[in-house]
C-alpha cells in the first residue's frame, strides 16, 4: 500500500468526502493537493466513474484523476451500521463535503443537522448543479445542464449553427474550486469564532457568476448575446484560425498589431484597406473578411510555422490549440508540476493534472500520491481515526458492512 | 463638461458602506492592481467574503472600463468584476505614487496583480520589494505561463510569453475540444481561463490566510491560467498517458461530450435542449422515461463502454423521442418526473428573469453613481453563518482617494490637494472617462511610457 506525502498550506485538517462524478471530488483533490488529508467514503458500487472508460488494468482514468491523493474508505451504506461507521469518521473531521443527488445524504442520515449534533464545529460543504434551496434544488442535474441553465450552451459555437456544449466539464471545475473557496472561507471563520457553518454551492450559481459580461448585456441593456465562433466582435483578428495540420489562436487587440499581421501574412494592402482597418471593422466582419482570409492563407502552412510567424516575428500574442497527448509531453507544465507521473497499484505509470493550480512558495502544494482501490485504506482508517480493534473491523468484513476491492487483476 | 457632472450622482457616491463588512473575511485588506478580467473577478470574490478591497488603477483607467454594455460612461464589463470595491487612481510612473501604494502595502493583507511579469518589478512594486516591507503579505500574481524572477516559485520556458484567455485556451487542450471534429475548434463563450484562475487563486489565497495563521508568514502565490485550465481537463491527461503515443488525440465531438453517453445538446420539436447521462443508475431512468425500460438491460446499451460502442444507436433513439416533443415536455419528463439532468438551454435575457436564481440572491440590485440601478451576480459560496453580500457598486475612476489616503495614511485635505495638482492622483468624477484617459496616457507617455 502507497503513503500519501502531504505538503502544503493545509496539512493537519481532516476532510471527509461522500462524493463521486466530478465538482465534489475535484473539491476534495484541490484540498488534498493543498495538504489537506481526504478521506473518501464510497458505497459498495463505487464512485460511478470508477466504471468510465478508458481503463488501464481495471483502473479507470477519470476515477483517478478526480481521486488521486485521497485515502478510501468503502461501505454497505445500505446498513445502518455503515452509515454510523460513516458518521464516528465524520465526527473527528474537520470538513465535510458532499455532492450527491437531491434527498441522498438525508437518506443516508448524513445531513449537516445530524452531523452537526456529533460535531458542532463542523464546516459542513455541499455542491450541487442547483444548489440546495430554490425552486429547482429538488431536481438533479450536472455539469451539462448548469452550463446550459446559466447560459453558457446557448453562446457557444456559431452564428449560424446550434448551440454546442463545452467540450470539457469546464463547470464541474469551477464549480469545484468555488465550493474548496467557500469551505475554506468558513474554516478561516472557524478558526476565528469556533463556529462551524454550511456551506450551499450551485454549479449553476457559478455558471451566471463567470459571465464575463454576458449578465450585464441582460441586466443593462437588455440584450440577448449570440453566438460568435469564440471570435471577438469588437476587435480582431481574436479567435481560432485553421491550419493545414491543426489550429491556432491569435489576439490582435489593437490597430498597430494588425498591421504588423498583415504584413507578416504578405497582405500589406490590407492594413489600410477599407473593411480591414479598424478594430470594429475587423471584428464587425469577421465572418466575411477575416476568417475567409486567414482559413485561405493557412490551408498550407503548418501549425506551428504559423505560430512562430505571427508571435515572433509579427510580436502578436499567439499559440498553437495543442492536443492533451503534446500537454501530457510539455516540458514547461513538467516544471511547473502541473502534469505529473504518479504509480496506481494496478495501472502503474500514469501522468495527472495537478487539481490545485496555484504555486505557492512556503510551502509548496503537490499531489500527494495514487487514487485508491475501493476499500484500499478501510483498515487504516477505522483504526487510526476511531480506534477500532484489528478484531471488530474483521467482524465488519465479515458481515459485509466493510466492502474492499484489492484483488490483483480486475477484468475490464 | 457640465453635462456628465450632472450625470454623476453624488447622493450614491456619498452613500456609507457597511463598515466592517459582512462576512467571514471581514477585517482583512486587500490591494487589488488587478486589470480587465482574472484578478479582478478574484477580488470581487475577496470582497463578496467580506475583505476590504482598494482597487488601484493606473491613471488612464483599466482598460476594461471601455467595453460594453455602456451606459452613461459606465461600463457593465467593468462593474461585474468590479462592484464593492474602493477605487484609488493614480500615475505609476510617478514616484510619490508608487510610495503611496508602498505604504498602503505596508497595511494590506493581500496584494493582487495581473500584469505582464516583470511590470510589477519595474515599478518597484514585485514581491521582493513588498516583502521586505511587509513580511506577512500573501502576494498573488496571475499571468499566462507563470512568473520568471528571482523569487518566482515554479518559472518555466514558456513564462517571458504574453498570453491572453483565447491563447490560454489554445495552449490548455480546451479549445481542441470545443466544436465539431470535421471544422476547426473555436473558442468558448467566454473568457473561461481567466474566471477560473480567478477562483483558483482564491482558494490560494484563502490557504496561505490559514496557513499564516499558524506561521505569522506571508507568500508568494503564482498562478497560471495555462495551468488552471490544464487542471481543469477532466480525465484527458490521465486517458492519454495510458494510450500509446501514436493513437489517435482525443478530439472534440460537436454536440455530444466524447467520453460518456447520451450526453450533449439534443433538438426537439422547438429548439435544443440538453441531456445528461452519465451513469447506469440515471441511464436507467432515461430509458423508463422514455417508456423503453428494457433498453437498460440491453446488453448494447447496459454499461457507458457499450453505450459509446453504440453510441449512433442510443443517441439516435433518444433524438427521435425528443424530436416528438417540445422542451417543455422533454424537460418535464425527464428532469420533473425522472430525475434524469436534463434542462432548457437559457439566454442571458432568459436566465436573469428565472425565479430559481432571484430566491438563491444571484441577482442583486446595484446602485452605480452614473448609470443607475440595474442587476449584477451575487454570492456564489452560500454560508450560512457568516454569509457574504455584494458590499456596493464598482468606483468611478479614483472615487475613493480622498477618503483611503485620509483614512489609512493620515493624509490632509491639503496634501491630497496637491497631489491631485501634480497629477499624482487623479479622479474623473467630474469627467468623462474617455477625457481623463487621454490626458493621463499623454502624461504617462511623457514620463517614459506605461504597459
Amino acid at each position: 500500500m502507497m503513503k500519501l506525502l502531504a505538503q502544503g498550506p493545509l496539512v493537519g485538517i481532516r476532510v471527509l468526502e461522500v462524493c463521486e462524478g466530478q465538482a465534489g471530488p475535484y473539491c476534495g483533490a484541490i484540498l488534498s493537493d493543498l495538504g489537506a488529508e481526504v478521506i473518501k467514503v464510497e458505497s459498495r458500487e463505487g464512485d460511478y466513474t470508477r466504471k468510465l472508460g478508458p481503463f488501464k488494468n481495471g483502473e479507470s482514468a477519470y476515477f483517478i484523476s478526480y481521486n488521486r491523493g485521497k485515502r478510501g474508505i468503502a461501505l454497505d451504506l445500505g446498513q445502518k451500521k455503515a452509515r454510523e461507521i460513516v458518521k464516528e469518521l465524520a465526527a473527528k473531521c474537520d470538513i465535510f463535503i458532499e455532492n450527491l443527488e437531491p434527498g441522498e445524504i438525508e437518506s443516508l442520515g448524513l445531513d449537516y443537522k445530524s452531523l452537526k449534533e456529533l460535531n458542532p464545529s463542523i464546516v459542513y460543504g455541499s455542491v450541487s448543479c442547483y444548489g440546495r434551496m430554490g425552486s429547482l434544488s429538488k431536481y438533479t442535474g450536472n455539469d451539462i445542464v448548469a452550463e446550459a441553465m446559466g447560459g453558457h450552451t446557448a453562446v457557444n459555437g456559431w452564428p449560424d449553427g446550434p448551440p454546442e456544449p463545452l467540450g470539457i466539464a469546464l463547470s464541474e471545475h469551477c464549480g469545484g474550486a468555488e465550493l474548496a473557496w467557500g469551505i475554506l472561507c468558513a474554516y478561516l471563520h472557524k478558526i476565528l469564532s469556533g463556529h462551524g457553518q454550511y456551506v450551499d454551492v450551485s454549479v449553476s450559481d457559478k455558471n451566471i457568476s463567470v459571465t464575463e459580461n454576458v449578465l450585464a448585456f441582460a441586466t443593462m441593456a437588455n440584450i440577448t448575446r449570440q453566438r460568435t465562433g469564440g471570435h471577438h466582435t469588437v476587435v480582431g483578428p481574436y479567435g481560432v484560425f485553421q491550419a493545414c495540420d491543426g489550429a491556432y489562436a491569435m489576439g490582435c487587440g489593437t490597430n498597430e498589431m494588425w498591421g504588423r499581421i498583415a504584413r507578416a501574412i504578405g497582405k500589406p494592402e490590407l492594413q489600410e484597406a477599407e473593411g480591414w482597418a479598424t478594430n470594429l471593422d475587423r471584428g464587425q466582419n469577421r465572418i466575411t473578411h477575416m476568417i475567409l482570409l486567414l482559413t485561405e492563407w493557412g490551408k498550407d502552412k503548418k501549425r506551428d510555422d504559423i505560430v512562430r510567424l505571427i508571435s515572433d516575428e509579427a510580436f502578436v500574442p499567439c499559440g498553437p490549440s495543442v492536443t492533451h497527448k503534446e500537454i501530457q509531453q510539455n516540458a514547461h507544465y513538467r516544471l511547473r508540476q502541473t502534469v505529473i507521473d504518479i504509480e496506481q497499484p494496478r495501472a502503474g505509470k500514469v501522468s495527472v493534472a495537478s487539481a490545485f493550480a496555484g504555486k505557492m512558495t512556503d510551502p509548496r502544494p503537490a499531489v500527494q500520491g495514487p487514487a485508491p482501490l475501493l476499500g484500499e485504506h478501510n483498515e487504516e482508517i477505522l483504526a487510526e481515526i476511531i480506534g477500532l480493534s484489528g478484531q471488530q473491523i474483521a467482524e465488519l468484513c465479515k458481515t459485509g458492512i466493510l466492502v474492499q476491492d484489492l484483488a490483483p487483476e480486475q477484468p475490464v | 463638461m457640465s453635462e456628465t457632472t450632472k450625470n454623476t450622482n453624488r447622493k450614491i457616491l456619498e452613500k456609507k458602506r457597511i463598515f466592517p463588512p459582512r462576512g467571514p473575511l471581514g477585517g482583512f485588506r486587500v490591494l487589488d492592481f488587478s486589470q480587465v478580467l482574472a484578478s479582478p473577478y478574484l477580488g470581487t470574490m475577496l470582497s463578496d467574503m467580506g475583505a476590504e478591497v482598494i482597487k488601484v488603477e493606473a491613471s488612464y483607467g483599466d482598460s476594461s472600463r471601455g467595453y460594453g454594455p455602456l451606459k452613461e460612461g459606465e461600463a457593465g464589463y467593468y462593474i461585474t468584476q468590479n462592484r464593492g470595491k474602493y477605487g484609488l487612481c493614480m500615475d505609476l510612473t510617478n514616484p510619490k505614487a508608487i510610495e503611496i501604494c508602498k505604504e498602503l502595502a505596508k497595511i494590506s493583507d493581500i496584494l493582487l496583480e495581473n500584469w505582464r511579469p516583470g511590470i510589477m518589478n519595474k515599478r518597484g512594486l514585485g514581491y521582493d520589494a513588498i516583502r521586505e516591507i511587509n513580511p506577512g503579505i500573501i502576494y498573488a500574481s496571475v499571468s499566462g505561463f507563470g512568473n520568471f524572477d528571482r523569487y518566482a516559485p515554479a518559472p518555466g520556458p514558456y513564462s517571458p510569453r504574453l498570453a491572453y484567455d483565447v491563447i490560454a485556451q489554445a495552449e490548455s487542450g480546451h479549445q481542441w475540444m470545443n466544436g465539431f471534429p470535421d471544422l476547426a475548434p473555436h473558442g468558448l463563450d467566454v473568457s473561461w481561463s481567466d474566471l477560473n484562475t480567478g477562483t483558483h487563486e482564491a482558494v490560494a489565497i484563502i490557504a496561505a490566510l490559514i496557513q499564516r495563521m499558524k506561521t505569522g508568514r506571508g507568500q508568494w502565490i503564482d498562478i497560471a491560467l495555462t495551468d488552471t485550465m490544464i487542471a481543469s481537463n477532466e480525465n484527458l491527461i490521465c486517458m492519454v498517458s495510458m494510450t500509446a503515443d501514436d493513437a489517435p488525440a482525443p478530439c472534440r465531438n460537436g454536440l455530444r461530450r466524447l467520453s460518456v453517453s447520451p450526453y450533449g445538446v439534443f433538438k426537439a420539436k422547438d429548439d435544443y435542449l440538453v441531456i445528461g447521462v452519465d451513469n447506469d443508475k440515471r441511464f436507467a431512468r432515461l430509458c423508463e422515461a422514455m417508456g423503453k425500460s428494457e433498453l437498460a438491460r440491453d446488453p448494447k446499451f447496459d454499461t457507458n463502454d457499450h453505450r459509446l460502442q453504440n453510441r449512433a444507436k442510443i443517441e439516435g433513439i433518444v433524438e427521435k423521442w425528443c424530436s416528438e416533443r417540445t422542451v417543455e415536455q422533454c424537460v418535464r419528463t425527464l428532469r420533473d418526473e425522472h430525475a434524469v439532468p436534463a434542462g432548457p438551454i437559457l439566454t442571458n435575457t432568459e436566465y436573469v428573469k428565472h425565479p430559481h436564481y432571484h430566491a438563491r440572491n444571484m441577482l442583486v440590485p446595484i446602485e452605480q453613481p452614473r448609470a443607475g440601478t440595474f442587476e449584477i451576480n451575487g454570492v456564489v459560496s452560500k454560508l450560512s453563518r457568516s454569509p457574504g453580500m455584494v458590499q456596493g457598486a464598482a468606483p468611478l475612476m479614483g472615487e475613493h482617494n480622498r477618503y483611503i489616503l485620509k483614512k489609512y495614511l493620515g493624509y490632509s485635505d491639503k496634501a491630497i490637494d496637491k497631489l491631485y495638482d501634480e497629477l499624482v492622483i487623479v479622479d474623473n468624477l467630474d469627467l468623462e472617462y474617455a477625457y481623463n484617459v487621454d490626458v493621463a496616457r499623454a502624461k504617462a507617455k511623457e514620463r517614459g511610457g506605461e504597459q
